[in-house]
């Protein structure tokens, strides 16, 4: 193979290598334990530090083709609320998401028994227009109207929940977990209208994460989980305070044994991060091999120049 | 307060609903037959009539939200701070939500003409639209079906079923799919663009690579020779890409979200007073 | 294998296509249909989900007609869900039942019925309808100038609202001082010291390279904006390879989601397998 050909490889080899390290590397994954990133210690430590008395409320928004990673964002931070007896409470900008993070919800809530309507609460799907991010943080039950699992009226008479939940001020953080720009609409219409400022974190893919960062700066977000990394990193630090509470027999078995993990509807994030890491250094590599290529085929057409002027 | 209380007459006189059946209809009716009036009526001007009529109710329709902003404000009885002008707030937003709603169908007109065209004249790729056709029909009809009836029996449980085939079997499936292939496409793209050309060129990668490896365990293996707690722990690859991530990607970050912010506003500006010449004004009814 | 010609990748197509598709597709929706109605589990949607995959990743090695048919059942199929998406979540909700009287929609539980002034919103939302007539398109672009009107006058209040805090967090001082007072073993000490902070430092060169290699208002000639406007456009770079990079995680795992998905079906139909011949062989 001549060094012009390691510039074209044909694509479809890429493809199948990329494919195989995929597959292989899913067959084989491990959960994995790396460096925390600062951001997420932030948001978790944002988590641990909301009081008894407020909720935290939940926002999944995102469709199943991001399911890997926003999926698994939301299944952390439940599980931690839980794992805290924290009051929560779902939500969505996107129907597919309503849906998804109410499943989520339900699987961590029979894993942790978790009572709804008490304990935890879904509102489903809230259309994402002005009005409504204009009167939910002066009027939570009026602008929600309904929950989304029984249908009834967002009350305290049908679910003791409400009974703490009136206006934003009720609320201790609220976690965006998006596949979309829906963390901009909190950022500019809600946040600047309470006082004091709506704690708000944010879950994202990777693509959005370097643009959340100058919010982080400023404090307009409390902390961050960027793409799966953030996902894997936020369950180490949920499996360790897990690993913890067993020890001193306040839970029974780590989640990794329960039997709602049949029924997971995604492979968890430290798992997955195994064939991330491979599939990184097989685009890096390809990287490297084209530059040498373009780099040595660049220097022998020089040299011929220059002995062909000579 | 005046200005409340003749906004109350006049929600009283002009907002009461209707609940009678023969009234509501008279009023509908009258409405559409005045809405109509007043369409034709405008027809009939001059273009600059049209184009100045244009101008001004763009102008008005900006100015609530402007009016809003910047009239001084005061406790209202909620507790909250606001004008005159914040309740209205709520209700115009669901009245233009209400209006932009039917958008949708502009899209679906534009499929099916561009679809259909195909079908009827038989172009090559015909059975593709055709596959098109029956799959929005059916969707359409299922999505309909299943709310309606009981969704355990009968005809109402086949459409719930039919419902869950085409969705979360078919949809869900060939959406995340088509996400899916962007994978291979970056991985191929990033291999063939990636060209160490320039000094710029150079910074892009090595930065990329810095961010690729900082973020999964095999970076962080390669540099766990540097001891974590020493003065060289920066430049392990964890360390980099975050300090990466916080003082060079933020500061850029943010200037580029103020630049566009500002751009943003003044081009909302130009388009609140029609100061844009584009398809818009330039044309002529 | 060498990469095919723009002639090679042209095939040439069965005039059968068709036919086979549109059959095959309608006998495997009817049979996953009737096998859910008699309960199999979800297999079914599992089967229509790995055909599914595998059709639309069949264009990784060349254009088809599987893979283009699938795409224009997508479009189908996505085309539907957001007409009764837009029915029943915005359309029924927000227009029909405060618009109908309470005789004409008992299924309405609300206090809403009878607002007869929302016909003015069907009418003006028809006006977008108008681009079709070239007489009377005049009307759609009205419609439209207004909407942006109102989005403009929206975008003076979300301004301050997110910008406000970006602007105050950017002042903030690479220089600071503190005062020493006392030391442990009692004395009297009072010192000023100044202190250095070089990552914020950094920070504040970074925002005014970026700045000033995007102000255009003032022409690139004096050293004292050349020169910053370089270094904005080389730390740029940098921005770009990092916001490459998180890209690349993303699409990644968007592809893990899909793999991971084909893997846990494959499982799920080897376990059928086995247990199914086992079942046979007693």
């Amino acid at each position: 193979m001549s060094w012009q050909a390691l510039q074209n490889i044909d694509r479809r080899w890429i493809y199948l290598m990329l494919g195989v390290v995929f597959i292989i590397s899913l067959m084989l994954g491990k959960p994995q334990t790396g460096v925390v990133l600062p951001t997420v210690s932030n948001l978790y430590q944002a988590v641990e530090n909301v009081p008894t008395d407020k909720i935290i409320f939940i926002n999944t928004t995102f469709a199943p083709n991001t399911l890997a990673e926003s999926g698994n964002q939301a299944r952390a931070i439940i599980r931690h609320v839980a794992l805290n007896h924290h009051k929560f409470a779902i939500m969505a900008v996107d129907q597919q998401g309503a849906n998804l993070g109410k499943l989520i919800a339900q699987d961590v809530a029979e894993e942790y028994n978790l009572k709804y309507g008490e304990d935890w609460i879904s509102f489903g799907y809230q259309l994402p227009v002005l009005a409504f991010y204009k009167s939910f943080p002066k009027d939570i039950p009026g602008t929600v109207k309904q929950d989304a699992v029984e249908s009834k009226p967002a009350t305290a008479e049908n679910f003791p929940i409400m009974k703490n939940l009136k206006t934003a001020n009720d609320i201790g953080l609220m976690v965006e977990v998006s596949a979309s720009s829906s963390l901009f609409d909190w950022i500019q219409i809600v946040q600047p209208t309470t006082s004091p400022r709506l704690k708000l974190g944010y879950a994202c893919t990777g693509i959005m994460a370097s643009e959340a960062y100058p919010y982080l700066d400023s404090g307009q977000l409390v902390g961050m989980m960027p793409g799966l990394k953030g996902a894997a990193d936020y369950e180490q630090l949920v499996d360790e305070k897990e690993k913890l509470l067993v020890g001193e027999g306040k839970l029974l078995h780590p989640y990794a044994e329960s039997q709602t993990i049949q029924k997971l509807i995604v492979s968890p994030a430290r798992k997955l991060m195994f064939t991330q890491s491979n599939a990184h250094v097989v685009v890096i590599l390809l990287i490297i091999i084209g530059n040498i290529g373009f780099l040595v085929t660049r220097y022998r057409a020089k040299k011929k120049q220059q002995e062909a002027a000579e | 307060m005046y200005i409340q209380y003749i906004l109350n007459t006049i929600r009283g006189l002009f907002f009461s609903p209707i609940e009678e059946t023969w009234p509501f209809i008279t009023v509908v009716a009258a409405s559409i037959i005045l809405f109509v009036g007043v369409l034709w009526l405008l027809h009939q001007l001059p273009p600059v009539g049209k184009k100045w009529l244009t101008i001004v109710c763009t102008f008005l329709a900006g100015l609530f939200f402007v009016f809003e902003y910047f009239w001084p404000t005061h406790t209202l009885e909620d507790g909250s701070k606001g004008n005159w002008v914040t309740p209205m707030q709520e209700p115009v937003s669901n009245y233009v939500t209400d209006v932009v709603i039917w958008m949708i169908f502009l899209g679906v007109i534009s499929l099916t003409y561009v679809h259909g065209k195909r079908l009827l004249v038989r172009q090559p790729g015909w059975h593709n639209s055709l596959a098109f056709f029956l799959a929005f029909i059916g969707m359409t009809v299922v999505s309909f079906g299943s709310k309606m009836g009981d969704i355990d029996s009968g005809l109402g449980g086949t459409m719930t079923v039919a419902y869950n085939s085409l969705y979360s079997g078919l949809l869900v499936n060939l959406d995340s799919a088509m996400f899916a292939l962007l994978a291979f496409y970056i991985a191929s793209a990033s291999y063939r663009a990636f060209r160490v050309r320039t000094v710029e060129a150079v910074l892009l990668m090595i930065s990329a690579l810095v961010i690729m490896l900082g973020l999964v365990s095999f970076g962080v293996a390669l540099t766990s020779f540097i001891p974590a707690g020493s003065h060289f722990a920066f430049f392990r690859l964890e360390q980099l890409s975050t300090w990466l991530m916080q003082y060079i990607n933020m500061p850029a970050q943010r200037a580029v979200t103020i630049g566009v912010m500002v751009g943003s506003l003044a081009m909302a500006m130009r388009l609140w007073l029609s100061l844009e010449r584009g398809a818009f004004f330039s044309q002529e009814g | 294998m060498t990469t095919p010609t723009d002639n090679e990748l042209v095939i040439k197509e069965s005039p059968y296509w068709p036919a086979i598709l549109l059959v095959s597709s309608g006998l495997l929706l009817v049979f996953c249909i009737w096998a859910n109605r008699m309960g199999t589990n979800d297999q079914c949607l599992k089967l229509l989900g790995v055909i599914a995959t595998l059709g639309i990743f069949s264009i990784l090695y060349q254009e088809n007609p599987v893979f283009r048919y699938l795409e224009h059942i997508f479009i189908g199929l996505a085309t539907g869900w957001s007409v009764a998406f837009t029915w029943f979540q915005l359309i029924k909700p927000k227009w029909y039942d405060p618009f109908v009287p309470a005789y004409w929609n008992s299924a309405n539980t609300s206090d809403k019925h009878g607002q007869w002034w929302l016909i003015f919103a069907l009418l003006l939302g028809l006006l977008f309808f108008t681009v079709y007539f070239q007489k009377i398109s005049w009307m759609n672009r009205f419609a439209i100038s207004v909407l942006m009107g109102w989005a403009a006058g929206n975008a003076f209040q979300q301004f301050m609202g997110m910008l406000a805090p970006q602007i105050v967090a950017s002042f903030r001082p690479p220089v600071t001082t503190y005062e020493v007072q006392g030391l442990p073993n009692g004395d009297n000490y009072h010192a000023w010291n100044i202190w250095l902070h070089p990552w914020t430092l950094i920070a504040l060169i970074v925002l005014v390279c970026t700045f000033a290699y995007f102000f255009f208002s003032l022409e690139h000639k004096h050293n004292w904006v050349r020169q910053p406007a370089k270094a904005g456009r080389y730390l740029l770079m940098i921005t770009l390879g990092i916001i490459f990079g998180t890209t690349v995680m993303s699409r990644f795992t968007l592809l893990i989601g899909r793999l991971e998905y084909l893997r846990m079906a494959f499982i799920d139909w080897g376990h059928m397998f086995t247990f199914w011949i086992s079942h046979l062989m007693r």
